[in-house]
């Protein structure tokens, strides 16, 4: 029974058009999902379906002033995150619940050395001193694998490799050790065989430290071997939700099934076809459309998926799904 | 519906120019002083040359709207004829400037190495003389009778504004150079003739646009400097402002003679520069698309 | 037409001088290509395939070595020179961003290569143009649209087509689906499977995504540190990979239900300014016995292929 360390509730997020007669967009409608304690949460998509837009909802990141949160609750830790101060907010956000980045290089400051960087953080938060805090700044730089450590905290960003990066930034991440770790697409930058080192790293992290990790992506095979349970996104919404193993292996939404058929798989048949998805995702600006959003590019699309969107349906095997569709005809 | 997927970065750009009131003030106080300068002349018939004795200074009043300068003329058609003078200066030294700049930059920086370091010698050197110095000689190289017609002041400000444009417009083509679309282009085959023209010309034409722009009040200024000390043409806003500096005394104020002058060439200066931020910001890369 | 194959590269090298010091991109890379068929250029960053594609393509210098297109050479050629074998060999491009001209529409962009080499114009470009598009799976009707109007996916089709626009014989794809989405990379793909099949054409393919490589390609090639460190049928390699790295990489890639196998020296790879000594990969193989530091491997045919690699054959 795993206690619950983000509950969001029916999360909306609204971005206002960048000139006058653009229409707003609604790129995040109604998701809802749970992290537990010591889970690791997949969230995955294609571009633009409102993945990054929802972990940045959750740290109050969202580019402002064009982006609001337009309802929903964010339960974290048993608070209402949308209930607390600006002042409080920033309290959470660094120290209970961190976020890393896909790029670094852009999320460091190229004229600060490394070191000053890890600190400023605890520093700010728990006014710790400087020398405890450079401390605990190289033990964490050595758990992260950084070897050396001592010496590279007076390094700049860019005498670091892309790995390297990646590595300063999650140690950044748990110097308040974090109940919650944020990871918007760590690995799509890195080499193969760097990404399987910081997806053990994390793995590893998450072990010793019952540490949660939403790790959102749109790499299908990341998912697959580092999380314990997934959400598909398209299109702002939630279309289906559950273990991994079991929705990748036996999906039940028609999009989840194409993205899988689309994905290129080293273990699959030599040199087969892969079967991709004809057209391209709504526009989330035009006016309201009754029906399901993926009904155009849908290859079991029926009358029903016109008229009224589904709702999304939780089953007892602790999986759901959003589609018209039962279950039982999903071959 | 505006169509918006087939017009290119340089329309999009215009429409962005449209939005910005300030350009937009400036472009049409230009627009009026153009229509002011030469489209009045034609309506009205002004006579900005036939002297006048026995009126010399009159202040502003029926008859003459502007007053009469120190040898009576109608000071208000000196002022338009003169910023005729001013206007035309300025457009042509500029288009002199562009396309001597343009041509020399895009050589220089398309080709780099050798050809690149001795052309920026020269242009370097160039920039290090005195202009005023650079001015005089070539209005020296002018018999004496040339002296006051514009053709030699605008050659002398072309001249020397081309440096700045050229400047630039190798550092674009510099950039431009190593864009992977010019590598496609080549890889396809296109000669560099062909690349100069159809990839790199066009990529231009934002930063080109911009700076002419701003060239047009640069050199309207120098103008003016230039008649101020006696070197300009014989009848430009320069020359009237010098002419009105003259006259000032602490007894009579014959301020109609410095503020007509400054008040348009002021006006038509801020309107160029507002005109020509307005552009660079519309042209700015990271507001495309 | 003769008997050589669509590509035969020996030997090539490709260096690069930053000040004083050399850089050596490329190292003596081999490998044939035959019309019709798929080959995989597979590596991680530094690695050099980037480079030598467009040291093929002509758009580089190359130091030594030798390139024939059907036993024709390309290598040294001056650009007047590769002038009628630009028809022959054509490029794709990673980023569709930054390869398509943005002042320029979809019709003149797909259209320069056929103005460039068969001077066509008017009605007869534009059906030119129109037919190249329907084939890349683009609507005509939208050639008057500038490249920023088209979503990334469509935009590589434009690269696409613009490359067929001439017919060559030989496509080089430098990591040509690595921005896009899976749904719309399995379009491209499968579009390039569709042309080669269509047009016999002969395909170099340069991509880290051992994936995509596992669909599409014949062949495979593995480099490592501007070295080609195993080639072999994709079959076999796949099966068998024979050298360290290349064992390497095929465990790195996640798959579902299966956690990637993290090495345990936590490296990466090492500056190409600054090579290791010895066979380059050493420092990270698992298999490094002492001699490795020290002695530089060669070549070794094997079935097929070959393989760089001391404890091998």
């Amino acid at each position: 029974m795993s206690e619950r360390v983000l509950r969001v509730e029916d999360l909306s997020v609204r971005i206002e058009p960048d000139r006058p007669g653009g229409l707003p967009v609604r790129a995040v409608d109604g998701v809802s999902f749970e992290v537990g304690r010591g889970e690791v949460v997949g969230l995955v998509g294609e571009s633009g379906c409102g993945k990054t837009l929802t972990s940045l909802a959750l740290l109050d990141l969202l580019p402002r002033p064009r982006g609001r949160i337009t309802s929903g609750r964010i339960g974290f830790e048993g608070r209402d995150l949308r209930a607390l101060s600006e002042v409080e907010r920033r309290a959470v956000r660094g120290q209970e619940m961190a976020m890393i980045f896909q790029d670094p290089m852009t999320s460091l400051n190229p004229y600060l050395r490394i070191g000053e960087q890890l600190i400023e953080g605890t520093m700010w938060h728990s006014g710790t001193a400087r020398r405890v805090a450079l401390a605990r700044a190289e033990s964490l730089l050595t758990r992260v694998g950084i070897p050396d450590a001592a010496d590279r905290l007076r390094a700049f960003p860019h005498e670091l490799s892309g790995g390297m990066r990646q590595r300063v930034m999650i140690a950044m991440a748990l110097l308040s050790d974090p109940s919650l770790l944020i990871a918007d697409e760590p690995t799509t930058a890195l080499d193969v065989t760097t990404q399987a080192q910081i997806l053990a790293l994390l793995s590893d992290l998450r072990a010793e430290r019952g540490m949660s990790v939403l790790l959102i992506t749109h790499d299908l095979g990341v998912v697959g071997s580092a999380c314990d349970r997934v959400l598909v996104m398209y299109a702002g919404r939630i279309v289906e939700s559950g273990p991994v193993d079991a929705v990748f292996g036996d999906p039940a939404h028609p999009y989840t099934r194409a993205l899988l058929r689309a994905t290129p798989r080293v273990d699959g048949p030599p040199r087969e076809a892969l079967q991709s998805l004809e057209g391209l995702p709504p526009r989330l600006d035009a006016k309201v459309t009754a029906g399901c959003l993926f009904a155009p590019r849908c290859d079991r699309v029926r009358s029903d998926c016109w008229t009224a969107e589904p709702p999304l349906v939780a089953d007892e095997q602790g999986r759901a799904r959003r589609c018209w569709v039962p279950r039982e005809e999903f071959e | 519906m505006t169509r918006i997927e087939e017009t290119g970065p340089v329309r999009r750009a215009f429409a962005r120019l449209r939005r910005n009131r300030a350009a937009m003030g400036g472009a049409w106080t230009l627009v009026g002083v153009v229509l002011l300068c030469f489209g009045l002349p034609a309506a009205l018939g002004l006579d900005a040359q036939s002297t006048d004795p026995v009126r010399h200074l009159q202040p502003p009043g029926p008859g003459a709207w502007l007053g009469r300068d120190s040898l009576g003329r109608d000071y208000l058609a000196r002022v338009i004829v003169g910023g005729q003078t001013s206007l035309l200066i300025g457009l042509l030294a500029t288009l002199a400037s562009v396309t001597i700049g343009v041509f020399y930059g895009m050589v220089a920086g398309y080709y780099g190495g050798r050809v690149d370091e001795a052309m920026m010698r020269l242009v370097d050197f160039l920039y290090g003389l005195p202009y005023m110095f650079l001015v005089i000689l070539i209005m020296l190289l002018f018999s004496e009778t040339a002296r006051g017609e514009p053709l030699p002041v605008f050659l002398a400000l072309g001249l020397i504004q081309w440096l700045t444009m050229a400047r630039i417009v190798r550092g674009e083509t510099r950039s431009l150079r190593e864009r992977e679309f010019v590598l496609a282009a080549r890889s396809i085959g296109a000669s560099d003739l062909r690349i100069l023209v159809h990839h790199i010309l066009p990529n231009l034409l934002g930063v080109i646009i911009v700076y002419a722009t701003l060239t047009v009040p640069a050199v309207i200024i120098l103008e003016s400097f230039l008649s101020f000390l006696g070197l300009g043409v014989e009848l430009s806003w320069g020359q009237l402002v010098s002419e009105g500096v003259d006259v000032l005394n602490p007894i009579h104020s014959y301020w109609w003679l410095l503020a007509a002058p400054s008040a348009l060439l002021g006006a038509t200066l801020f309107a160029l520069n507002f005109l020509g931020d307005g552009l660079r910001d519309a042209f700015d890369p990271r507001g495309d698309g | 037409m003769n008997g050589a194959p669509l590509l035969s590269v020996r030997g090539l090298s490709v260096d690069f001088a930053l000040g004083e010091a050399r850089l050596r991109a490329v190292d003596r890379v081999s490998f044939d290509l035959e019309a019709g068929r798929t080959l995989a250029l597979v590596g991680e960053s530094g690695c050099g395939k980037s480079t030598l594609a467009r040291a093929i393509a002509g758009l580089l210098p190359s130091s030594e070595g030798s390139v024939q297109l059907r036993g024709d050479e390309l290598l040294g050629l001056s650009r007047r020179g590769w002038r009628p074998f630009r028809r022959r060999v054509q490029m794709v491009f990673q980023d569709p961003d930054a390869s398509l001209n943005p002042r320029m529409n979809a019709s003149s962009l797909i259209g320069e290569p056929l103005v460039v080499h068969q001077g066509l114009r008017g009605a007869r470009l534009d059906e030119a143009v129109c037919e190249l598009m329907e084939r890349v799976g683009l609507d005509p009707a939208l050639r008057t649209r500038f490249p920023h109007a088209f979503s990334g996916g469509q935009r590589q089709r434009i690269g696409i087509a613009r490359a067929l626009a001439v017919e060559p014989e030989l496509l080089l794809c430098d990591e040509v689906t690595s921005a896009l989405d899976v749904s719309i990379q399995a379009q491209i793909l499968e579009l390039l499977r569709g042309l080669q099949d269509q047009l016999g054409l002969g395909i170099l393919f340069i991509t880290h995504d051992l994936g995509v490589v596992r669909h599409l390609a014949h062949d495979v090639a593995v480099m490592y540190l501007g070295e080609l460190v195993e080639r072999a049928p994709a079959d076999r390699l796949f099966a068998e990979p024979s050298h360290p790295y290349s064992r390497l990489l095929l465990s790195a890639v996640p798959r579902v239900g299966h956690r990637p196998a993290a090495q345990a020296d936590g490296g990466e790879v090492p500056s190409p300014l600054a090579p290791p000594p010895g066979c380059r990969f050493h420092p990270r193989c698992v298999e490094g016995v002492e001699r490795c530091a020290r002695e530089v491997p060669e070549e070794i045919d094997v079935a097929e292929g070959i393989v760089r690699c001391l404890l091998r054959g």
